[in-house]
């Protein structure tokens, strides 16, 4: 479980932004209980922060999301706001704003529409408190 | 016949009715089951208007291919 903890204080560096950013993604796993891992990725498609992503595969993971990124931005050659992948393991949600990307894979059979709803908002406050860091 | 032989359901027809139903209760939850296992990959676009694909198609290859990675390092 990520670390949770309330702080008050706005965020105004890098190792702030980045706690902020844990912080919320904490926060949509406590409200998603099948989330099984989730990350941030910034403008350049590198991972800002995520949750329970192994620290052994974090490169891997962010180079696989960022892949997935690239190819569903590729199928009309437009700016993907939203989607949802499902296979027969687990299914994949993307949301995007702005120069932010929140990528999480759940179980299989999760509400997608209160998912979406989850992650939109993380990802408003997220870009947020990267607007005030 | 009296009349009453005529209206009566006989018991092995209710039987049958209750079997019959239950099977299709059960076919319609097979469907249902089938139509949820499907993959699917659903992308909305920023100008508002959505598009689905058909995962395994060459369209979707790429798509396909960083999911599962995705999903496996999940």
């Amino acid at each position: 479980m990520a670390d949770t903890s309330s702080e008050t204080t706005r965020p105004n560096g890098p190792d702030q932004n980045r706690q902020a950013l844990e912080r919320v993604l904490g926060n949509l796993s406590e409200l998603e209980p099948e989330l099984k891992a989730a990350a941030i990725l910034g403008p350049g498609r590198q991972v800002l922060a995520s949750v329970s992503v192994e620290p052994g595969s974090q490169r891997a993971w962010s180079v696989a999301a960022a892949e997935l990124l690239d190819a569903l931005e590729a199928v009309r050659e437009r700016e993907v706001d939203s989607a949802h992948l499902a296979t027969d393991a687990a299914e994949i949600f993307v949301v995007r704003q702005g120069d932010l990307a929140l990528v999480a894979v759940t179980d299989r059979f999760v509400l997608a529409s209160l998912t979406s709803f989850d992650m939109r908002m993380a990802l408003r406050d997220a870009a947020s408190g990267a607007k005030n860091a | 016949m009296p009349l009453l032989e005529l209206k009566m359901l006989k018991p092995h027809r209710i039987v049958m009715d209750k079997v019959s139903s239950y099977t299709e209760e059960a076919a319609a939850f097979m469907r249902r089951r089938r139509h949820h296992r499907r993959a699917f990959i659903r992308v909305q676009f920023g100008s508002g208007d959505a598009v689905d694909l058909i995962p395994g198609t060459d369209e979707t290859g790429r798509i396909d291919a960083a999911a599962e990675s995705l999903i496996d390092l999940s």
